[in-house]
């Protein structure tokens, strides 16, 4: 009798808050978005179950070693790349060798509207320190606007690694909801006759430049800010690998079984870090907040600068401006979202390619920022 | 005091921040630019290399035309999601059962024709 009472208090039944309802249920809620509703479903699926992982409730600290925060278990081992920020830079390894940055090449002064929606960053960082966050608090908050979730798990392990969990989880939240959170912002800032501009048709761009350009680019942002050589290291690595056209095997594998593990150790241990004794508290609903202000203002500011750059360009130079919504990095959604809006305004105008420059550009801009974070907060 | 503080520190790394950020990306887009530049003008160009490799009216650096991207994005589409008329090489043998009618009687469509054996030798 005494082996089955203590084995009942050891069930999930008898360990139930209301905190892990919750976060059972909004694990769910990712899995059956990212399965109905086809929101970024690689990414919503192992983080929902991850969640759910992270959310049984278990007797703790008894010496079970189940939990993602007690040392020894098997969560714990995977968290470890996570907090150490091991798995972003092999995420950028496998976006590098997807990436094709032709797009950016043939129109460079759309690289522009990249660094323009990182604005948001440092506006969101400004939001967070007058919310009562602290200066590296402030910054990894900061870096959601980055719309990057590599990118804002590798800071965030870096400047606040106690907040991980809700930094991940809003940035791959809001990334997923970018086709929910960018058109209305994209609609109130154009005017229809800005909508309806066709952009000049991409120029072919040569094979030598697409190898000679991930080398300077690397050279000249990680001299500028070296904070960033773990990431954009490994991003142009691994489009160097692609475009050399001798390294087709390691690009291949960069682009397809490397980033498809790592997404998936990614995801589920940054689900399981969700566990509700420790993320539901007021500070993860300010990140929520603060995230979802960041993703605006990203938008805005590429979108606003765009149109500036428009009163400096003439004739058939001009830039559509919903293109600079794309400056945000989530990359390739924002550039369909764009795409989406363009096509609505004008079922003649494919922005898809033009919207790939400043979509690739805001990875780039968001990796160097994350670098100046670094650079300034923990220095 | 600690906030006004904290809030000038923000101030200060927003505008480094952002002032890094657009001059590391000018910086990058300027050097591609000279890059170009140079490769165009002291650069082997592949039409010298290999003429026969050029695509007719498609030069260099001459935009592509609408019509050209929609057709190739069209067959690069096609191809990814297979839409082409090759059929799954998988053979199946599914039972048939069919009630006997005379009407679909194999044997009444069978000729009553005799045949001369003496002519297949």
């Amino acid at each position: 009798m005494e082996g089955l009472l203590k084995f009942i208090h050891f069930t999930g039944f008898y360990n139930v808050t209301p905190g892990h309802l919750i976060m059972i249920l909004v694990g769910l809620f990712f899995i059956f978005i990212a399965i109905k509703k086809d929101y970024e479903p690689l990414l919503l699926v192992p983080i929902g179950f991850g969640i759910l992982i992270g959310n049984i409730p278990f007797l703790e600290n008894v010496g079970l070693q189940l939990g993602i925060y007690e040392d020894g278990s098997v969560m714990n081992y995977l968290y470890f790349g996570v907090l150490k920020g091991i798995y972003p830079p092999l995420i950028f390894l496998g976006i590098g060798a997807m990436t094709d940055f032709s797009a950016l090449l043939s129109n460079p002064k759309l690289v522009l509207l990249g660094a323009a929606a990182q604005v948001g960053i440092f506006i969101t960082l400004l939001g967070a320190l007058a919310l009562g966050f602290n200066g590296q608090e402030a910054g990894a908050i900061g870096i959601i606007g980055g719309a990057d979730g590599p990118t804002a798990i590798f800071i965030a392990s870096k400047l606040a690694p106690h907040l991980i969990g809700a930094i991940a989880i809003a940035a791959y939240s809001y990334m997923a909801l970018v086709p929910v959170i960018q058109p209305p912002i994209m609609r109130l800032l154009t005017t229809k006759e800005e909508r309806l501009i066709h952009m000049k048709p991409s120029r072919v761009v040569s094979k030598v430049e697409k190898i000679v350009f991930p080398i300077f680019a690397f050279m000249i942002t990680a001299f500028i800010s070296p904070g960033s050589i773990p990431l954009l290291g490994m991003l142009f690595f691994g489009n160097l690998l692609k475009e050399s056209g001798v390294t087709d095997r390691l690009g291949n594998t960069a682009r397809t079984s490397l980033v498809d593990i790592v997404t998936i150790l990614l995801g589920v241990t940054v689900g399981a870090s969700t566990q509700a004794t420790t993320f539901l508290t007021p500070q993860s609903m300010l990140i929520f907040l603060l995230g979802a202000f960041s993703f605006m203002v990203a938008t805005a500011s590429g979108v606003l600068f765009a149109k500036f750059m428009n009163l400096f360009l003439k004739g058939d130079n001009k830039i559509n401006p919903l293109i600079g919504a794309a400056g945000v990095s989530a990359v390739p959604d924002s550039a369909r979202v764009v795409q989406n809006i363009g096509v609505k305004a004008d079922s003649s105008n494919y922005l898809l390619m033009h919207a790939m420059g400043p979509n690739v550009a805001g990875v780039i801009g968001s990796a160097v920022a994350a670098g100046i974070l670094l650079a300034v907060l923990l220095g | 005091m600690i906030e006004t503080k904290l809030l000038g520190m923000g101030v200060n790394i927003g505008v480094l921040g952002i002032s890094v950020v657009f001059s590391s990306l000018i910086i990058l887009l300027y050097s591609m630019k000279l890059f170009v530049f140079l490769l165009k003008r002291y650069g082997k160009t592949v039409e010298k290399k290999a003429p026969g490799l050029l695509i007719k009216g498609v030069e260099g650096n001459e935009p592509l035309s609408g019509e050209i991207v929609s057709a190739i994005s069209l067959a690069i589409h096609m191809s990814h999601e297979e839409y082409h008329d090759l059929e799954r090489a998988i053979i199946t043998f599914n039972r048939m059962t069919r009630p006997y009618s005379p009407w679909s009687s194999k044997i009444h469509a069978i000729q009553y024709t005799t045949i001369d054996r003496t002519k297949m030798r």
